[in-house]
């Protein structure tokens, strides 16, 4: 099967700046992927495009469907949570589920209401009476039961605490996720997502700078603990970067030995964050 | 279909306050100045021995009760069948206000508390999007404010009958056969499509400004067409080739900005013949209901909006946020 989302020279100026720099990327079918990067990279811009909700230069196909000119058909297999809070303040919960239950074909009905059960929602509440949280839950409720190929989310968490950001991943993973699905998350609480990502985007000034599987960087990166006595000699092996605690230097190598760094020190598999904060060095500068 | 409805149905929750309860209100108050009338006629009846007041609710109170000839009864019918108009007329009034503003919030106060993503995240056309604003605007509101009128000019008619039981008189024979409740409604009815084509260039101008501008939806709507008429003033002044001062103010600006307002009543009844009485005529008969559909201004309007719905569609298409 051919790729769920394909872009090619993906390219979207606004009046002083570039938000897509000519990107291209492919996304399979069955993966969670995760597009980060820092504020202003051109993350919400590439989701837009895909969603059809932005025009741009270039190719993309997503699901085999232009998102320009066949929207309509796209949106159909496709749900996205925009942001937090962006349901309609005056909007019942009982309404909510009965809107989206009438004009999508592929809710189900039974399903959001078994998630809306676990929940303190009522169905007489108004989404101006609801906390952030809640909302959040209402929101994830109704497009977990929606039966979409692909899940767009862009900064889902936002403003949420630690419980419910931890609530709501369980959720997707445990309820939603499956073979035939995809989703494409961003958000900035990398450590959140780190688990649960497949494959892993970076995204500055408007160009994709790492794509990989979380297991191909397992294979090409690493991190090594070194005692101050050897600093030099991991120095000299060219690391991506470097940080000190309790006097021993950590250093993040790319596509180094293996053999070579484990006479260095301790070796590990390098947090998302950590790498993330390497790749962008330098970007707010 | 089945999603319209839904859609139409979304637009109905979130203007309940406009489009039902703004509507009971008035009808209340029109109920409760009635009743007013009713228990000040009683009073004065009292006081006078019931001979000479000048009360009227509906129909003369004096009369009603004081063995009405048959001309009078007559004229009983006339007038309640104009009652039953003018409710409905004050309704469309109140409602005129509520479009006006429902219009002009309808694709900008999603954009503003960015709600549109949510909308634009289930599979609904942008086309079916607005245009169930516009059969929101025009047929859904406008019927609901017709039944809740109606249902107030019933609850008044049911009180004068009770009155005129009260004094010996015969209700059925007094009011109710001699009003024709069947007709004025068939009449009511023949209006609404030719409402909603007078308003259609202010629904098209409402929405075009509502899914265009970032901020300040209000001033554009309004200054903008003021701002043509002025300037088409001073360029008349000037002595340059402009379009008639009337002509732009009453067709160009009145219809854009008042559409809402059943504007093609006062337009033709200015210009019914000069023996016209709607006492003894009627106000709304069919000749005057056939004069409206026949106006080319109409026409030339409702194609103007259709056009200016056209570009609300393709505005919400490309802007999703302010």
């Amino acid at each position: 099967m051919s790729a769920l989302i394909e872009a090619r020279g993906l390219r979207k100026r606004y009046r002083n700046t570039i938000a897509l720099d000519g990107i291209s990327f492919k996304v399979e079918p069955g993966r969670i992927v995760g597009l980060i990067g820092p504020n202003g990279a051109g993350k919400t811009t590439a989701l837009k495009a895909i969603l059809g909700l932005t025009d741009f230069d270039g190719d993309l196909s997503v699901l085999g469907l232009d998102p320009r000119t066949q929207r309509d058909r796209l949106m159909q297999q496709v749900s996205f949570i925009a942001d937090v809070a962006v349901l309609p303040r005056w909007l019942r919960v009982g309404d909510a589920v009965d809107y989206v239950g009438g004009v999508h074909p592929r809710f189900n009905r039974a399903r959001c209401e078994q998630f809306l059960a676990r929940t303190k929602l009522q169905s007489r509440m108004k989404v101006r009476e609801l906390s952030k949280g809640m909302i959040v839950q209402l929101h994830l409720a109704l497009v977990m039961a929606i039966d979409a190929r692909l899940l767009v989310l862009d900064e889902p968490t936002l403003g949420l605490d630690i419980l419910y950001r931890k609530q709501f991943y369980q959720s997707l993973l445990e309820d939603y996720f499956d073979a035939e699905k995809t989703i494409l998350v961003t958000t900035h609480q990398v450590e959140e997502v780190e688990h649960i990502l497949t494959d892993l985007m970076f995204i500055r000034d408007g160009r994709i700078v790492l794509d990989a599987s979380m297991d191909a960087i397992g294979e090409r990166y690493a991190e090594v603990l070194v005692n101050a006595d050897r600093a030099d000699a991991a120095r000299a092996l060219g690391p991506i970067d470097e940080r000190q605690v309790f006097g021993k230097s950590i250093f993040l190598f790319d596509g180094a030995d293996s053999a070579q760094l484990a006479a260095l020190g301790e070796t590990r598999r390098p947090a998302v964050v950590d790498l993330f904060v390497a790749t962008m060095k330098g970007t707010y500068a | 279909m089945k999603t319209f409805a839904w859609l139409v149905k979304r637009e109905y929750w979130e203007r309940r306050g406009g489009m039902l309860w703004a509507q009971v209100v008035s009808g209340g108050v029109m109920l409760l100045v009635s009743l007013v009338g009713l228990l000040i006629g009683e009073v004065a009846l009292r006081a006078h021995g019931g001979m000479d007041t000048q009360i009227q609710v509906g129909v003369p109170l004096g009369q009603l009760i004081n063995h009405p000839t048959a001309a009078q009864i007559a004229q009983f019918g006339h007038a309640l069948d104009a009652s039953m108009i003018s409710f409905v007329g004050i309704g469309s009034m109140v409602l005129a206000f509520v479009l006006f503003f429902y219009l002009l919030s309808a694709l900008y106060d999603e954009r503003k508390d960015r709600s549109i993503l949510f909308w634009k995240s289930l599979p609904v056309s942008d086309r079916d999007t607005v245009l169930s604003k516009v059969v929101t605007a025009t047929v859904l509101a406008p019927v609901i404010a017709m039944i809740v009128a109606l249902a107030a000019y019933f609850a008044v008619l049911i009180l004068l009958s009770l009155f005129a039981l009260l004094h010996g008189g015969n209700p059925v024979t007094l009011l109710w056969l001699p009003s024709h409740p069947l007709l004025m409604l068939v009449k009511l009815v023949i209006a609404l499509p030719l409402n909603a084509l007078w308003a259609l260039p202010t629904v098209g101008w409402l929405l075009l400004c509502s899914s265009a501008v970032r901020a300040a939806p209000f001033l554009w709507a309004v200054l903008l067409p003021l701002a043509a008429g002025v300037l088409n003033g001073v360029v008349r002044l000037m002595g340059l080739p402009s379009i008639p001062g009337a002509m732009m103010w009453n067709m160009g600006v009145l219809r854009m900005l008042g559409g809402t307002f059943p504007g093609w009543f006062a337009h033709l009844m200015a210009t019914q013949p000069r023996d016209f009485d709607p006492l003894r005529d009627g106000v709304l008969g069919f000749d005057l209901l056939g004069r409206g559909y026949a106006m080319p201004s109409l026409w030339i309007g409702a194609l103007i909006g259709s056009v200016m719905i056209a570009v609300a569609i393709a505005f919400r298409r490309r802007n999703s946020d302010l």
